[in-house]
């Protein structure tokens, strides 16, 4: 053994400061064990680079170790961080340092007696990977960090961990010791890792991201839920994934969704459930329980239909949820509340869904001209009849605007009102007055509907925010506040503002009156104009000084939180709206739908400027006399107006591309054995293409099967039997007359003859609906008996398309599957015509269930004019065949004829098939079931339905698809207009 | 065979409808309906009523009988008509026989008996056939001869041929609203008669006969009116002739007796106009939305 001081030349040599603080440190180390402590200083200052780091550390550390532990201790601690030395000094460094600082915490030597745990892992990480410098030294200073932070089963488990990840690939460590938080419960982690690895390391990896959204406390909820799914990886992965983007509102909401999870059980169905839990009612913890008992008892039997139900879509589902809160829908009462509004206003309104139209104030209730907006479903108080009421008062409050002459004096209010320098203050002042004058009255005038006032009222009034800060807006609020018959005025308003304060509130109130009229809004809002815009401007804000402009400005703006019974008025709007309302009422031949069409017609073609520029006096400093005057000046203009307008109206009724209606509908889903819930949207299209032409070449040219069509038609008899009384012949005898007849015998009279009564027939009364399949594949060619190229289900729709674009220009003269079946209804038109049923002609096709197109082509009831035609005749091949919704559509407006006799009849080519008509594309049956359920939906509701297809290997499905008897399949296509006519005989005869 | 008439004895068991008016019955004109009438009557201009049920049609009769034939100006020979209103509800089984009388059969023997035609025809009373069109073609042929110059009535079965007391008025109901295309009125039966138009009465009107009629007061007859008139705006829903002023009536009547408004009004109106539930629910809506649950 080399003398002490030899060995302190030799470490000069290497890093002369070392050797001097080794010198320095020579006194506190016993003296039997001088060389050997100071040969290891020298052993590991040699190591390799920059080794004399690591000999630093390594000499500072060892009085502070010797205090506590025995010499060997010392040496053994040496021996351990000499083998991280040699790549680099890192490792070494920092475990020598952290042993020093592992001696002064550790009082009482617990967390010492760990060091053998952390030692051995680390050496487990050397042995794999000897050269990953920063990975040691990561791991060094977590553990030392857990050593000083954790108790020992924590440690214990940790280091565990650290052995069983150094065997796996280096990413896995990497990002095992990346996770250094706090929070995480390393044995709960161990248990994760037992069940696998991957679920393991998968939610380390997320956990940060977690913690940041969902906070400590209800990470410790979700830790047993994600042992609970460690098993199936990829489904947990896919459920962490979904975590940080959930969209639930509040903390409180996130505890609940994690508290309901285990009730759930299945990871896949909590990944569904978790999605949708955003438009669950996360407030009320009981419904969703018992909806998520319902949904866990559907699951059990088939696992898709649990996923649909846990998303939201199938029927099962948001039928339970809706029971379960007492929710009321639109759909569920549109005619009653559609019958009250008739009833309550005398006019032909339209109440409809705030989804069916496509405005901004979606959800809010509001008028469009002659249509009344109102939410698609309340669900927001615990029972159905609250939430009913809710409806009623939303729909009151509007029905009130026509009740009170706000409407009719529309034109002029909007006249008024953009009149004010500020014109957005006049407007806001003015709803908030006029809905305050409507609640009133109508409370005022109808005692039954009295309370359910109050109670939206001090409903609304509880959801009000605060009060704010700025002077316009507050005195809104409070403006809107004593609308809502608040009370005294709150004493969080501003000093400054009080005296303004008060004498708005008087003003609101006085419109409090039965006499209240739409002039005395009028007045009110020109006094409350004042206050608000010309109050002390030069202390406007107290507030402002403390916030920057640009937001000082923005709260000033803010407009009042709008109250949900009242929805939203646009008088704008309704001033163009109303006044092509009073148009149609007065314009002759407009068929009946047109009252949707002021809302169709975009606002910004008309000119209010028209009677913005007229006579109409400035409306500031108005008086009520002056009022009435302009109400006279605004009349005669309106009528010079309309005049004008009269005039623009038939140039718009056809330029304008009127909106199609929208529907939706429910599809079956056979794997779910459950509806998927308004899963497709029908676009009800009435300005469909016109060739008018070709029913006069299809007339021309198929006279003879004209003709033959007509003729079997006519044997159709009339049905619908009448007994006539007092016959001469009859298949009974009418007693009165024969009791009479004996009299007269008996008197020596001269007995009438007419005794009895018989049956006679009276007028059929049939409504028929031809459904033209408008699909691509229509586009095939038949008439040579060539083989069409077979169409695939995978094709993509616009090489389809392309396709048979490409076809159509080389071979547009021979016939198509669509010609067919466009000239056999213009046969059966025809013949129709003299028969004098009742029909339509529709076609349908798609793309996908948001866009099935329904080609209203003649409707019922309309007449069979040049326009229905042409529409006829504009009938062309288009996309895919989702017939399910289309098959619900028109079976909607069979039954809506009320006819006695209902026929649909259905011709086709092919099968049902769209690119998302079932999730397998390859599999025909989705579309198929969905298909059989229509029509047996169809026939619950008297629609009797037949099935003509053209494709001759159309036998297999449609024989699943229709009933014995209700299908026929058409082997020579040419046979369509004869075999259509047998049929419709068939099925109304 | 013996012939014997029993024309002359007033056969209150035969005929239900023939009141002797000895009180008068209330009618509120709510037009000149009244002078109007009088002026038929003194020409003895046969008169036709038009208007849906319920709006007062046979009160208005029964009060204009009353007057003619018990009024200030009655003169003696009209007092003396012991039913001054002969009342025929037309059925489709109605037919000439019944309005002008029958041989019945009393043991052995055949015994005349006068139709109520027949009784107002030769007494000089007023005959009120409501609902004209119901009844079958035959009796509407007496009535051409009845309201022509002529005022004569063919009684066949007896061989007869009576002319009209110089008293005697034609009076007929007609409902426009629900007839459908077969029944409505020959013209040339139509163009024989004076017509008065009848129709709801506005809500003012209305409230007072309710207050009338049925003794609630003012408010809630006021109440019941708004309600009549909302409904009213129904009528093309399946009930064509919206709700009639008796219905309002009954309603003020089930009140006045201390009935929920709701429920009177549930029992007498919703259920009565229509058997549509939406109708009748929407119809309840409109009830609770004009009176209080409780
Ligand atoms: N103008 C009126 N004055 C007084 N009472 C009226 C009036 N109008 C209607 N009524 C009330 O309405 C009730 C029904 O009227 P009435 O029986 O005369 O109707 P109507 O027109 O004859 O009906 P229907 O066609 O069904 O026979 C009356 O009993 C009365 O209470
Ligand atoms: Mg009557």
């Amino acid at each position: 053994m080399p003398a002490l001081t030899e060995v302190i030349l030799e470490l000069r040599k290497v890093h002369p400061p070392t050797a001097e603080l080794l010198d320095h440190t020579l006194e506190h180390i016993p003296v039997h064990g001088r060389i050997e402590w100071a040969a290891r200083c020298l052993e590991i200052a040699n190591s390799g680079w920059h080794a004399f780091e690591s000999a630093n550390a390594f000499i500072l550390s060892s009085p502070i170790i010797l205090a506590s532990y025995d010499f060997e201790t010392l040496i053994a601690r040496g021996d351990y961080g000499l083998q991280f030395c040699g790549y680099s000094f890192e490792p070494g460094f920092t475990y020598y340092c952290a042993l020093g600082n592992l001696v002064v915490a550790d009082v009482d030597g617990a967390k010492w007696n760990m060091l053998p745990e952390v030692e051995a892992a680390g050496r487990t990480i050397l042995g794999k990977f000897q050269h990953a410098s920063n990975l040691l030294t990561d791991f060094f200073e977590i553990a030392f960090a857990m050593l000083l932070r954790e108790n020992e089963s924590e440690i214990r488990a940790w280091c565990a961990l650290a052995a069983k990840i150094a065997h796996r690939e280096r990413q896995d460590l990497i990002v095992f010791l990346g996770s250094r938080h706090e929070s995480i419960c390393w044995q709960e982690m161990e248990k994760l890792e037992r069940v696998s690895p991957n679920s393991f390391l998968f939610y380390l990896s997320v956990y940060e991201v977690l913690e940041a959204k969902f906070g400590l406390d209800l990470m410790a909820d979700l830790q047993p839920l994600i042992l609970g799914f460690a098993d199936d990886e990829d489904a947990l992965q896919e459920f962490l994934l979904l975590l940080p983007g959930i969209q639930t509102i509040s903390r409180n909401e996130s505890r609940s969704v994690f508290s309901l999870i285990p009730e759930i059980g299945h990871v896949d169905l909590v990944t569904s459930f978790v999605s949708h839990c955003h438009e669950l009612p996360l407030g009320d913890l009981p419904v969703i329980q018992q909806w998520i008992a319902g949904g866990v008892q559907v699951a059990s039997t088939n696992i898709d239909a649990g996923l649909a139900f846990f998303s939201l879509e199938s029927s099962t589902s948001v039928e339970l949820l809706e029971s379960l809160r007492g929710q009321i829908n639109f759909a569920d009462c549109s005619r009653v509340m559609q019958l009250y509004t008739e009833a309550m206003t005398g006019k032909r309104l339209r109440v409809e869904s705030t989804a069916d139209s496509d405005v901004q104030y979606r959800d809010m209730p509001h008028t469009l001209g002659a249509s009344i907006c109102l939410p698609e479903s309340v669900s927001w108080f615990a029972s159905k009849d609250e939430n009913f009421e809710f409806y009623k008062v939303a729909l009151l409050h509007q029905l009130g605007f026509f009740e009170y002459q706000t409407f009719v004096e529309i034109e002029f209010i909007e006249t008024t009102l953009t009149e004010f320098e500020d014109s957005v203050l006049a407007h806001g002042l003015f709803n908030i007055l006029e809905a305050a004058r409507i609640d009133w009255l109508l409370a005022r005038h109808f005692r039954g509907i009295r309370d359910a006032f109050s109670a939206q009222k001090s409903f609304a009034l509880d959801s009000r925010q605060p009060l704010p800060i700025m002077r316009k807006a507050q005195l809104l609020e409070l403006m809107i506040r004593a609308g809502l018959d608040a009370g005294p005025l709150p004493v969080e308003v501003n000093d400054r503002y009080l005296a303004d304060a008060v004498s708005l509130y008087a003003e609101v109130l006085s419109l409090d009156r039965a006499e209240a009229q739409l002039q005395d809004t009028l007045s009110v809002l020109q006094r409350c104009y004042v206050i608000v815009s010309e109050g002390d401007q030069s202390q406007w804000d107290g507030a402002k000084t403390e916030l920057d402009d640009g937001l000082a400005q923005m709260l000033e703006e803010e407009l009042p939180q709008p109250i949900s019974f009242h929805g939203h008025m646009d008088t704008r709007q309704l001033a163009m709206d109303l006044a092509l309302v009073d148009l149609e009422d007065t314009t002759e031949g407009v068929p009946d739908d047109s009252v949707s069409m002021s809302t169709a017609l975009d606002p910004a073609d008309l000119d209010i400027d028209e009677i913005q520029d007229g006579d109409v006096q400035d409306g500031l400093g108005m008086l009520a006399t002056e009022i009435d005057h302009q109400l006279e000046n605004v009349e005669k203009l309106k009528r010079e107006n309309e005049d004008e307008n009269r005039q623009l109206l038939p140039a718009q009724l056809s330029n304008q591309v009127r909106e199609d209606q929208r529907f939706r509908y429910d599809e079956w889903d056979f794997v779910i054995n459950d509806y998927r819930r308004r899963w497709c949207t029908l676009y009800e299209v009435r300005d469909c293409p016109e060739a008018p032409e070709y029913v006069d070449k299809t007339l021309a040219e198929h006279g003879d099967v004209a003709s033959r069509v007509r003729k079997q038609l006519t044997r159709l008899k009339p049905e619908m039997l009448r007994k006539v009384k007092g016959v001469v012949d009859g298949d009974d005898l009418d007693l009165d007359r024969a009791v009479e007849a004996v009299i007269d015998r008996k008197t020596g009279l001269t007995p009438a003859e007419n005794i009895y009564t018989q049956s006679l027939r009276k007028d059929r009364d049939v409504s028929a609906l031809f459904l033209l399949d408008m699909s691509a594949s229509t586009d095939d060619i038949i008439a040579d008996g060539s083989e069409p190229p077979p169409f695939s289900v995978d094709d993509d729709d616009e090489d389809i398309l392309s396709h048979y674009a490409s076809r159509q220009q080389d071979e547009s003269s021979r016939t198509r599957i669509i010609d067919i079946e466009k000239q056999a209804v213009i046969l059966m038109a025809e013949a129709l015509e003299q028969l004098g049923d009742n029909y339509s002609i529709c076609g349908f096709s798609g793309y996908g269930r948001e866009r099935v197109d329904y080609f209203l082509c003649k409707d019922f009831g309309e007449a069979y004019d040049h326009r229905a035609r042409g529409k006829i005749g504009g009938i062309k091949p288009c996309r895919s065949t989702r017939m399910g919704p289309a098959i619900r559509h028109a079976t909607r407006s069979l039954v809506k004829t009320e006819s006695r006799i209902r026929a649909l009849i259905i011709i086709s080519d092919g099968y049902p098939q769209d690119h998302d008509y079932g999730q397998d594309r390859n599999s025909r049956d989705y579309g198929v079931k969905d298909t059989m359920k229509a029509l047996a939906e169809a026939r619950t509701q008297n629609v009797q339905t037949f099935c003509l297809t053209v494709d001759q290997s159309g036998h297999d499905y449609l024989r699943e698809m229709c009933p014995d008897k209700q299908y026929l399949v058409i082997q020579e296509v040419s046979q369509l207009p004869d075999e259509l006519s047998k049929v419709y005989q068939s099925l109304t005869g | 065979m013996t012939l014997k008439s029993t024309s002359n004895e007033p056969a209150a068991d035969t005929s239900p409808d023939a009141y002797s008016l000895t009180e008068a019955p209330f009618y509120l004109a709510l037009g000149d309906e009244v002078e109007l009438f009088l002026a038929a009557y003194q020409e003895r201009l046969p008169v036709l009523l038009k208007g849906p049920t319920g709006c007062g049609k046979t009160r208005f009769v029964e009060y204009m009988a009353h007057r003619i034939y018990r009024g200030e100006d009655a003169d003696d020979n009209r007092r003396r008509v012991g039913q001054p209103l002969q009342t025929v509800s037309c059925h489709e089984d109605l037919s000439a026989t019944d309005l002008v009388g029958r041989y019945l059969l009393q043991g052995d023997q055949t015994v005349w008996q006068d139709g109520p035609l027949t009784r107002s025809v030769k007494e000089g009373a007023i005959c009120y056939l409501d609902e004209i069109v119901e009844a079958r073609k035959d009796s509407t042929v007496l009535i051409h001869s009845l309201t022509d110059h002529r005022r004569i009535l063919p009684v066949e079965k007896l061989g007869l041929i009576l002319e009209a007391h110089e008293n005697f008025l034609l009076v007929i109901s007609y409902n426009p609203g629900y007839q459908s295309v077969l029944k409505d009125l020959k013209t040339s039966t139509r163009q024989r008669f004076v017509a008065i138009d009848f129709d709801y009465p506005d809500p003012a009107h209305e409230a007072e006969i309710i207050i009338h009629e049925s003794g609630i007061d003012a408010d809630t007859a006021g109440e019941l009116a708004t309600l009549g008139a909302r409904i009213r705006n129904l009528r093309h829903h399946g009930f064509d002739e919206g709700i009639s002023t008796r219905l309002l009536v009954y309603a003020g009547q089930l009140i006045s007796r201390g009935l929920n408004p709701i429920r009177a009004c549930d029992a007498a109106i919703c259920l009565a106009v229509s058997d549509d539930p939406e109708v009748q629910r929407a119809i309840g809506e409109v009830v609770s939305t004009i009176f209080p649950r409780d």
